[in-house]
């Protein structure tokens, strides 16, 4: 699946740092008309609906809001204490959050909705397996850092809201006013993807040949599997 | 809160995720110190992309609902599925569970069920094994695949649903994630190498503690995101003593201690199990599958980037009180006050009492119910039915509390039906239905109540997982049972002793 190319991006970062958020806080299939999966349009995508796997997924609604639960009141009015609609937050691509961010049932709606809501990366100390995974998939850049590294943005940006950080897969750093920058590790495939903006589908092609050996070998060695 | 007990704990310093070059895979004398997921991720390694990540030869690919409409979308836009054999397809998450779902298929979503007949003679040509409702073997995912033989010792097995590590029981890896074509289309995952972590259970297990208790145990002792980027092995002489199914509700739950995969490592409990599938290796292989699968277990010199041991005697069964599997205590426990938790964990501990509606200093025990639900991947199984009937055998459900049990597949319903176990739920007040992932999410409109009181057999508790507003507590299959009788959260064994009426 292709992606946006992820070279070097600056933007506003908005500090979430709760523990342990579920994917569907993020994008809740019960909570939002279009994913519900009980008022369910004919032949409409349900929460499942990344296992339509011609493509796209074909649930890009423009009006959709990661977080939507958190930031509108049920009336569809905004919810002022809600931080991503706080004025030096509205615009914010990247968000600091706290450890296991992204935990829950595979849901690449989750991924898709920050992309939507303009965030390009996410720095947490750890995510939940399925989210890391999905959002490498849709092209929303998954970023680990220790807790002491992520506590020194997270004071630069409450020191002043609204400030920048910069996320570089080039010079592999993350950078901000106040904190200097940060090494960033990350692994060589994902900079990869996210540097030449998606090309696992030829990179596994490339090892077409090295799979049908494996494959004939395994066969050799393991003749009971079919 | 009890004190847990911790005997013993590594952290190790390094990450031990060591590459094995491929030309020493096999035919050499096996290397030692690796452990069960080394092993097996080895064993599939096509290539090494650089630091931990490597390009791996898939033997099983499962899709859920869209199976048939995803592979019939792939060959429309001219692709070729290079080995449909790999592939199986079942529908579980959207089919109703209603027993007139085979005549009115308006009760299922998306047409899947209409979907997966009209299917059924492409995907026989092509070879790809589609399980819809009218096959005998149909039921979810996570039942179907270990009790078909589909899922092996020592496989890799890659499917869109995040409890895909159910099958690590059997010993082999497996994990839900990604986008699925390129499994389909190339036979091959891209994937981070994860850390190892073994958790050993040792202890004796006190009667009507379930191997779901233990997971919630584990959870609620190292945290929901202990397993983070890990393979976690459980391991000890409990582990040994389940058996294959009590081993798979352990699986089940490694996501949710935020884990790679779970797994355990293949022993005769294990070729015993997998000796009568309908899809076990053939007989003339398989002495020589069983000689290769005793090769899996982790070398005794085998470094664990964590491993834990907890003395489980004093384990009681759990419950869980808050909206994460780690918000959990014993039965006779209290529920904890935020301010006398870890600091960290304060503000997310009451938002969770706010949402379950539950006063601190209180027991759990006691607490009134609305509705109750048996089933799902983590236990459903006939082990799990079968201690379900022993608890509401010849008693009544509670008037006012909605209780539901549904066999993990048509095998298993079947197995049930020939041991009366259907009468046994019927005659208390339970409702018989047929298999499918149903009220655990609700994906298929199955759904608790709005504000309703559950107590699930089935692994999140999740704000809004079972229904809008729907309260979860976690159990295991006869803790719900006993609550459906009682209408409250109650000791099975104290129900069990004639101490509950």
């Amino acid at each position: 699946m292709k992606i946006r190319p992820f070279i070097s991006h600056t933007g506003v970062a908005a500090p979430m740092m709760r523990n342990d958020l579920e994917v569907e806080f993020i994008a809740s299939p019960l909570h939002s008309p279009e994913m519900n999966p009980h008022v369910l349009p004919e032949d409409g995508i349900n929460q499942h609906g990344h296992e339509n796997m011609a493509g796209q997924p074909n649930f890009l609604e423009p009006d959709a809001h990661a977080f939507a639960t958190e930031r509108f009141f049920p009336d569809g009015s905004e919810n002022s204490d809600f931080i991503l609609n706080q004025p030096p937050y509205r615009d914010a691509s990247i968000l600091l959050v706290g450890k296991n961010f992204g935990i829950g049932s595979m849901q690449l709606l989750a991924s898709i909705r920050l992309l939507q809501c303009g965030i390009r990366a996410i720095i947490a100390p750890s995510f939940g397996p399925t989210f890391y995974e999905d959002s490498i998939a849709v092209g929303l850049l998954p970023i680990t850092v220790s807790i002491e590294v992520l506590n020194r943005l997270l004071k630069a940006v409450e020191r002043s809201p609204g400030s920048t950080i910069t996320v570089d897969l080039e010079t592999m750093q993350i950078k901000n006013r106040h904190t200097g920058a940060f090494q960033l590790t990350l692994n060589d495939h994902v900079r990869t993807r996210f540097l030449n903006g998606g090309a696992d589908m030829g990179l596994q092609s490339e090892y077409e040949k090295l799979t049908e050996k494996l494959r004939a070998e395994r066969r050799n060695r393991h003749p009971w599997l079919q | 809160m009890k004190r847990r007990t911790f005997l013993k704990s590594t952290l190790g310093a390094g990450v031990s995720c060591g590459f094995v070059p491929l030309q020493s895979v096999w035919g050499q004398q096996a290397q030692r110190g690796r452990t069960l997921y080394d092993k097996i991720w080895a064993d599939h390694e096509v290539a090494h992309l650089g630091g931990i990540t490597s390009v791996l030869h898939v033997d099983r690919v499962l899709l859920a609902d869209r199976g048939p409409r995803a592979i019939q979308a792939l060959l429309d836009s001219g692709n070729v599925i290079k080995n449909p054999e790999l592939v199986w397809t079942v529908t579980d998450h959207a089919v109703s569970t209603s027993p007139e779902r085979y005549t009115n298929l308006d009760l299922s979503l998306n047409n899947v069920v209409e979907t997966f007949r009209n299917a059924k003679p492409m995907l026989d040509e092509m070879g790809i094994r589609s399980f819809g409702i009218d096959d005998p073997n149909h039921g979810i995912q996570h039942v179907v695949g270990p009790e078909t033989g589909l899922t092996q010792p020592g496989m890799l097995m890659v499917a869109g649903d995040s409890h895909t590590c159910t099958h690590g029981a059997l010993g082999c890896v497996s994990w839900g994630g990604e986008y699925d074509n390129h499994h389909l289309l190339t036979g091959t995952v891209i994937r981070e190498k994860a850390r190892n972590m073994r958790v050993n259970l040792e202890g004796k297990l006190q009667s009507w503690v379930r191997p779901k208790d233990l997971i919630l145990h584990i959870i609620g002792t190292l945290g929901a995101d202990s397993g983070n980027r890990c393979a976690v092995e459980y391991a000890g002489s409990v582990v040994r003593s389940l058996n294959v199914e009590e081993r798979m509700t352990m699986c089940n739950l490694a996501i949710e201690m935020g884990a790679a995969t779970g797994m355990v490592a293949p022993d005769d409990t294990t070729f015993e199990y997998v000796s009568t599938r309908q899809y076990r290796p053939s007989a003339q292989y398989w002495d020589q599958a069983v000689a290769y699968w005793r090769t899996l277990p982790s070398d005794d010199d085998a470094r664990f980037f964590r491993d834990e041991t907890l003395d489980i005697s004093n384990l009681e069964p759990q419950v869980t009180w808050g909206v994460s599997p780690e918000h959990v205590i014993g039965i006779s426990d209290r529920i904890p006050a935020p301010d006398n938790g870890p600091y960290e964990k304060r503000e997310a501990w009451q938002r969770a009492l706010d949402y379950t509606k539950l006063v601190p200093g209180n027991t759990i025990a006691d607490t009134p119910i609305d509705e109750v639900f048996i089933g799902s991947c983590a236990e459903s199984r006939i082990t799990d039915l079968r201690l379900a009937a022993a608890v509401v055998r010849g008693r009544k459900v509670a008037p006012n509390v909605l209780a539901w049990a549904i066999p993990g597949s048509l095998p298993v319903k079947r197995q049930a039906e020939a041991e009366g176990l259907d009468r046994i739920f019927k005659e208390a007040g339970f409702d018989w239905r047929e298999p499918g992932c149903s009220k655990c999410y609700g994906s298929n409109g199955d759904l608790v109540a709005p504000g309703k009181r559950s107590v699930s057999n089935s692994n999140r508790n999740y704000i809004g997982r079972q229904g809008i507003d729907a309260i979860t507590h976690l159990t295991s299959t006869p803790m719900a049972a006993a609550a459906a009788i009682a209408g409250r959260i109650v000791d099975v064994r104290k129900l069990m002793a004639g101490e509950i009426v």
